[in-house]
C-alpha cells in the first residue's frame, strides 16, 4: 500500500479505546505538497488520527503510511521526517528556548538553526528566556518554530494555532506554512478554526465520530456542496433529492444542502410556480451542516 | 538514547544537589547533637543512631523519588507526547531514562552519603553502618525499580511513589513468607530474604519496559494489567529458577559464611556454631557424615550449621540460632532453637517454648518441627543437654517439668514425639550435663538432685540406682545438689560425677548460705556401674565456679577441669586439672588467670589442652604441663577451643582482626573461621568456611 504522490495514506484505519471507536475505518489521502485541513467536532478523532500517524499509539486495525513508510514498522524513520506540534503543547519548562532548540537539534540528523531563529526573532521571543516564564502563545510559537527546525517533509499542527494571538497566527500561517508549501512540503492542520483553514488549506477532510465523511480539495468541496432554496407557493410538497441533508421545510420555501451539486439539479427542481436557487456555502457552513447531519444520522 | 539520557541528567541535577543538601543537613544535625551530647543533653548512642538512620533513609528516599518521577512526571507535565514524537524508539527512550535515573540516584546518594559519612565516620562505625551497605544497596535498588515500574504504568508521581512503597513492603512480606515456607514449597529451606526480594527486580524491570514500549500508559491511561502480569510472571519464574539453581549449585558450594561462633567437637564428630553473613543459599545435603552440631545466638544473620569436618561440606544449614547435631549414623539431624531471644518473650509464656526440628538428611526433608514437650512450655521453658543416643534412635534432653522447674530427662523418637520420660531429676536449675546415654545406647544414666545416679534400661523401662553421693559423705538430708556433671567413659566401664552441693536450710532462698557466706561442697567421684566400686577423688568446701569432665579416648584417664578455690580470687587466678587414672589421681594447678570458664580437649596420646582467656596449656600423658608458646601460641592467638577432630588436630574458632567493644560488652570481630591446628607443629588449616 503505497502511493508516492501521497504524503499520508491510510487504509481502513481503526482505533478502539474499549468500546469507543475513536477512528472507524478512515481512508485518508493527503497529497504531497498539500495544505490539508482535517476538521471535525470535539471528540471526532483528530488527535487520535495524528497520534496514530506518529505511532504514539498503534491502530487497532488498518494501516497508515506516512511519506511512503508504514508508521507501525518504521516509526523512527517517519518521525525523523515529520514535525509535530500539539495543542497547547507543554514543554520542559526548566529549559531555556535556546536549550530546547539545542536539545531538538541533537535529536535530528538535519537541522536549520536559521529557520528556528528567524521565526523566534520575528515574533520577538528571547532565546535566553526560560520556557516556564513564557506565555502559552509564546510557547506555542517556540514549539512550532522548533518543529520546523529539521526541515520536515510533513508538518502536523494538531490544533497548534489555538491560543495564538493574531500576529503570531499570521506569522505562522504566512511565513511558515507558505514557506512549506512553496518548497513542496506537506502540512496537516487539525482544528476547528474554519476561517483559517479556509484561507490556507487546499485540501480538507471532515472527521465525524471517527469517520472521514468527506475528503476533497477546497475548490471541489465548495463547488460540490451547495445550499438549495426552492421557493414555492403554499404548502406544496418539494421532493428533495436523495442525499440531501439539513432539510428545512418552511411555509413557502424548502431549504436543504446537497453534497453533489450539479446545475442539472436546479433544472429538475424548477417547475410551475417553483424556483430553485443554489447558494455557495462558506467552509464553516459546510462543516457545520456536514457535522450535524452525520452526528444526527449516527444517532 | 544519549540525548534522552543527557536531558534527564540535566533535568535531574537538582536531585543530586538535593542529596548533597540532605547529607549536609545530617552533618549539621550531627554537629548540633554532638554539642548537645557534650553538654549532657543527649546520649551519644542516640546521636550515632540518628546519623545511621538518616544515612540509611536518604538513599531509600532518593531511590523512590527518582524512580517515581522518571515517567510519571512526563505524563503529569504533558510532555510525554513531545518526547515520544522525537525520532527515537520507545526502547531508546526507556533505556535512556532508566539509566539516567540510576545515574542520578547513585550520584545523589554519593553526594548525600560520602561527604557526610566522612564527617560523621566515628558515629557510623559505632552503629555498624557499613555492614548494612549491601542491604542498603539492595533496598535502594528494589525501591528504585519498584518506583520505576509504577512510574511507567501510573500517570501520577504521587501514585507511583505510594504504590512503590506498598510494593516494597509487600515484596518483603512475600520474601518473609517464601523464606519461612520455602522449605515446604521447594524442598529444603532456600534463600535469604534479601535474595527473595531481589528476585522481584527482573520482573519489575521487564514489566516497566514492556509497559512502556508496548503499552500506552504514557498517555495518562492506567494500563497496569499487562505490565503487572508480566512482572508477576517473571517474578515467579525467577523464583523457580533461583530455587532450582540454588538447589543444584549448593550441592557442592558452601554458604557464604564469613563468621562463625563458638564451636566444640562432640563424640560423634564435630560441632560448629556458624554465625554467617550474606549466605544466599542454605540447603541440607545428603552426605557422608562424620559429625556435627552447632550453637549460635544473638545476630539476625545467625545460622546453625552441621558440618562434615573432613570435607567441610554443610550437612544442615538453618537460619536459626540453635544447636544442630547429626545422628551418629548420619541419617538424621536435630536442630534445637529458641524461637525468640529470651528478652523478647511475650506474655504468653506457653507459646515461647524452644523448638525442635528433626531432619531426615537422606531425603533432605524436615520431618518434625515444633515444641515437642508440652510441659516444658512455661516460665522456665528450656531444653538443655540435648544429644543423640549412640544407636541414633533417640534424642535425649533435660527439660524442666512445667512451672515446678524440676528437671527430668525426656527421650524423643525420630517422629518428635516424647517416647520416654525419665524420673524427675529434681533440681531447681542446673549447670552442667547431668545425664548420659550408656555407650551402647541401651540405657540412660542420670544424676538426681539427691545425689544418686540411676540407670534406666530403655528396653524394659526398669531402673535402679547404681551409685549414691552418700558414698562420698554427702547425705541428701543435709545437702542439695544443684550443679553437676555426669560423664560415662567411652568404654562404658566407668562413670565420673562432678557436682556441687549446697547445705540445706529451711527455705530454698537460704540454700547454700549461712551467716552471710556460701556453704557448699564440691565432689569428684568415679565409680564402676557394674560393681558399684567408687573412688572419691575430691571432696572440698571450695567455691566451685565450673567443672568439666573429659575422658581420654581409651577411657584410661579422666580429666576434670575446674575453676575453684577457697576464695574467688583463687578461682580467678588458676585452673585446677584433676587427672584421674585407673589407680592414681593427681591435681595439676595451672596459672591461668581469667574470668571465664576453662575449655579443654583431649588430643591423641592422651594429651589434654586447656584454654582460658587465650592462654593455652598442654598436659602430656606423663602429667607434665607446659604452656603453649612460640609458633603454636601465635597460631592459637585469637582462637577458642572447639575440640579435637578424629585426626587429633585441635579445632578452634579463630578470629581475624581486633575485637571491638560496644557499650561495655564485646562486639563482633570482622570475621572468623573454624581451623584445625596441629599442636605439635603449629600448622593451621582453615576448615570452614
Amino acid at each position: 500500500m503505497s502511493d508516492t504522490s501521497l504524503a499520508i495514506l491510510t487504509k481502513d484505519l481503526t482505533r478502539r479505546f474499549g468500546r469507543l471507536r475513536a477512528l472507524d475505518g478512515v481512508n485518508a489521502h493527503v497529497p504531497k505538497g498539500a495544505i490539508y485541513g482535517l476538521m471535525g467536532p470535539n471528540g471526532a478523532g483528530k488527535t487520535t488520527f495524528v497520534r496514530v500517524l506518529l505511532n504514539l499509539i498503534n491502530p487497532t486495525s488498518g494501516a497508515a503510511v506516512v511519506l511512503g513508510r508504514d508508521v507501525t514498522k518504521e516509526p523512527v524513520e517517519v518521525r525523523k521526517r515529520v514535525g509535530h506540534v500539539a495543542a497547547l503543547q507543554p514543554l520542559w519548562d526548566w529549559m531555556t528556548v535556546r536549550d530546547f532548540a539545542e536539545f531538538m537539534r541533537g535529536c535530528y540528523p538535519v537541522w536549520s538553526p536559521e529557520a528556528v531563529s528567524t521565526v523566534l526573532d520575528r515574533i520577538g521571543i528571547d532565546q535566553a528566556a526560560t520556557l516556564g516564564v513564557l506565555s502559552r502563545g509564546q510557547r506555542a510559537i517556540v514549539a512550532i518554530a522548533v518543529a520546523v527546525g529539521h526541515e520536515p517533509d510533513l508538518l502536523i499542527l494538531d490544533e497548534a494555532l489555538t491560543g495564538l494571538d493574531p500576529i503570531a497566527r499570521r506569522e505562522v500561517l504566512r511565513n511558515i506554512i507558505d514557506a512549506m508549501q512553496a518548497e513542496g512540503r506537506t502540512v496537516l492542520i487539525t482544528g476547528q478554526d474554519i476561517s483559517d483553514m479556509e484561507r490556507i488549506c487546499d485540501h480538507v477532510g471532515f472527521l465525524v465520530n471517527g469517520r472521514l465523511v468527506l475528503e476533497a480539495t477546497l475548490d471541489d468541496l465548495k463547488s460540490r456542496v451547495k445550499r438549495i432554496r426552492v421557493e414555492h407557493p403554499g404548502e406544496a410538497e418539494v421532493q428533495v433529492p436523495v442525499g440531501a441533508f439539513q432539510v428545512e421545510r418552511r411555509l413557502r420555501e424548502t431549504v436543504f444542502t446537497v453534497e453533489n451539486y450539479t446545475p442539472d439539479l436546479l433544472v429538475s427542481l424548477d417547475g410551475p410556480g417553483r424556483r430553485a436557487v443554489a447558494t455557495d456555502l462558506s467552509l464553516e457552513d459546510i462543516f457545520i451542516d456536514l457535522a450535524q447531519a452525520h452526528m444526527r444520522s449516527a444517532g | 538514547m544519549r540525548r534522552v539520557f543527557a536531558k534527564e541528567w540535566k533535568q535531574g541535577q537538582m536531585i543530586a544537589l538535593f542529596g548533597l543538601l540532605m547529607g549536609g543537613l545530617v552533618v549539621a544535625l550531627w554537629g548540633i547533637f554532638t554539642v548537645a551530647y557534650v553538654r549532657n543533653w543527649i546520649d551519644q548512642e542516640n546521636v550515632n543512631g540518628f546519623c545511621g538512620a538518616m544515612f540509611y533513609l536518604v538513599p531509600l528516599a532518593l531511590a523512590i523519588f527518582v524512580g517515581a518521577g522518571l515517567f510519571a512526571a512526563e505524563v503529569e507535565r504533558g510532555t510525554m507526547p513531545l518526547l515520544l514524537a522525537l525520532p527515537f524508539s520507545r526502547r531508546q527512550v526507556w533505556v535512556g531514562k532508566t539509566l539516567a535515573g540510576l545515574a542520578l540516584m547513585l550520584s545523589a546518594v554519593a553526594m548525600a552519603i560520602v561527604p557526610g559519612a566522612i564527617a560523621t565516620r566515628p558515629a557510623l562505625e559505632e552503629v555498624g553502618f557499613w555492614q548494612f551497605l549491601p542491604e542498603l544497596a539492595l533496598a535502594s535498588a528494589l525501591l528504585y525499580f519498584g518506583a520505576l515500574f509504577w512510574s511507567t504504568v501510573l500517570a501520577s508521581i504521587v501514585s507511583a511513589f505510594l504504590t512503590a512503597i506498598a510494593t516494597a513492603i509487600g515484596l518483603v512480606l512475600v520474601a518473609v513468607v517464601l523464606m519461612v515456607l520455602g522449605g515446604r514449597l521447594f524442598g529444603p529451606p532456600l534463600l535469604d530474604i534479601e535474595v527473595w526480594a531481589l528476585a522481584a527486580i527482573p520482573g519489575l524491570i521487564a514489566g516497566s519496559y514492556l509497559g512502556f514500549v508496548r503499552g500506552e500508559a504514557f498517555l495518562g491511561r492506567r494500563r497496569w494489567r499487562m505490565p503487572l502480569a508480566v512482572a508477576l510472571a517473571i517474578y515467579v519464574v525467577t523464583i523457580i529458577i533461583l530455587s532450582g539453581v540454588a538447589r543444584s549449585l549448593t550441592g557442592y558450594d558452601r554458604s557464604q559464611v564469613y563468621k562463625i561462633g563458638a564451636a566444640t567437637v562432640t563424640g560423634s564428630g564435630g560441632v560448629v556454631s556458624a554465625l554467617t553473613y550474606g549466605a544466599p543459599v542454605r540447603v541440607t545435603r545428603e552426605a557422608e557424615v562424620k559429625l556435627a552440631n552447632g550453637v549460635t545466638a544473638g545476630d539476625r544473620r545467625v545460622y546453625s550449621v552441621a558440618l562434615d569436618l573432613d570435607t567441610g561440606k554443610e550437612l544442615l544449614v538453618r537460619r536459626e540460632a540453635g544447636v544442630a547435631e547429626v545422628s551418629p549414623d548420619g541419617k538424621h539431624a536435630f536442630l534445637l532453637t529458641e524461637p525468640r531471644p529470651l528478652t523478647w518473650r511475650g506474655e504468653d509464656w506457653g507459646s515461647d517454648g524452644p523448638i525442635v526440628e528433626i531432619w531426615d538428611l537422606s531425603r533432605n526433608r524436615m520431618t518434625y518441627r515444633g515444641v515437642p514437650i508440652g510441659p516444658t512450655a512455661g516460665r522456665y521453658a528450656r531444653i538443655q543437654s540435648i544429644k543423640w543416643s549412640p544407636d541414633s534412635k533417640w534424642i535425649g534432653s533435660v527439660t524442666p517439668e512445667g512451672e515446678s522447674n524440676k528437671l527430668r530427662v525426656l527421650l524423643l523418637g525420630l517422629d518428635g514425639r516424647v517416647q520416654r520420660e525419665i524420673t524427675a531429676l529434681g533440681w531447681y536449675g542446673s549447670q552442667g550435663d547431668p545425664w548420659s546415654f550408656a555407650p551402647g545406647g541401651d540405657a540412660v544414666y542420670a544424676l538426681g538432685g539427691e545425689g544418686g545416679v540411676t540407670r534406666y534400661e530403655l528396653a524394659n523401662g526398669e531402673s535402679h540406682e547404681v551409685w549414691s553421693a552418700k558414698a562420698a559423705g554427702l547425705d541428701a538430708k543435709d545437702w542439695f545438689v544443684r550443679d553437676a556433671s555426669l560423664s560415662v567413659s567411652p568404654s562404658g566401664g566407668r562413670i565420673a560425677v562432678a557436682l556441687t552441693a549446697y547445705e540445706r536450710r529451711g527455705h530454698p532462698a537460704q540454700i547454700g548460705y549461712a551467716g552471710g557466706r556460701t556453704t557448699s561442697r564440691s565432689l569428684i567421684a568415679v565409680f564402676q556401674p557394674d560393681t558399684g566400686e567408687t573412688r572419691v577423688v575430691l571432696v572440698s568446701d571450695e567455691v566451685t565456679r565450673s567443672q568439666a569432665l573429659v575422658w581420654s579416648g581409651d577411657s584410661g584417664t579422666l580429666y576434670c577441669v575446674r575453676t575453684a578455690g577457697d576464695d574467688w580470687q583463687t578461682a580467678r587466678d588458676q585452673v585446677a586439672v584433676w587427672r584421674v587414672g585407673r589407680a592414681e589421681a593427681s591435681v595439676i594447678t595451672l596459672p591461668m588467670r581469667g574470668t571465664g570458664m576453662a575449655e579443654a580437649a583431649v588430643l591423641p596420646g592422651g594429651r589434654l589442652i586447656v584454654e582460658r582467656g587465650a592462654q593455652y596449656w598442654v598436659i602430656a600423658s606423663d602429667a607434665h604441663a607446659r604452656r603453649v608458646v612460640g609458633g603454636i601460641e601465635q597460631a592459637l592467638t585469637g582462637a577458642t577451643i572447639a575440640g579435637a577432630d578424629v585426626q587429633g588436630r585441635l579445632l578452634v574458632t579463630k578470629w581475624e582482626g581486633e575485637e571491638r567493644w560496644v557499650e561495655g560488652v564485646p562486639g563482633v570481630r570482622p570475621a572468623s573461621y573454624l581451623a584445625a591446628v596441629d599442636v605439635d607443629t603449629g600448622q593451621v588449616t582453615k576448615v570452614y568456611p
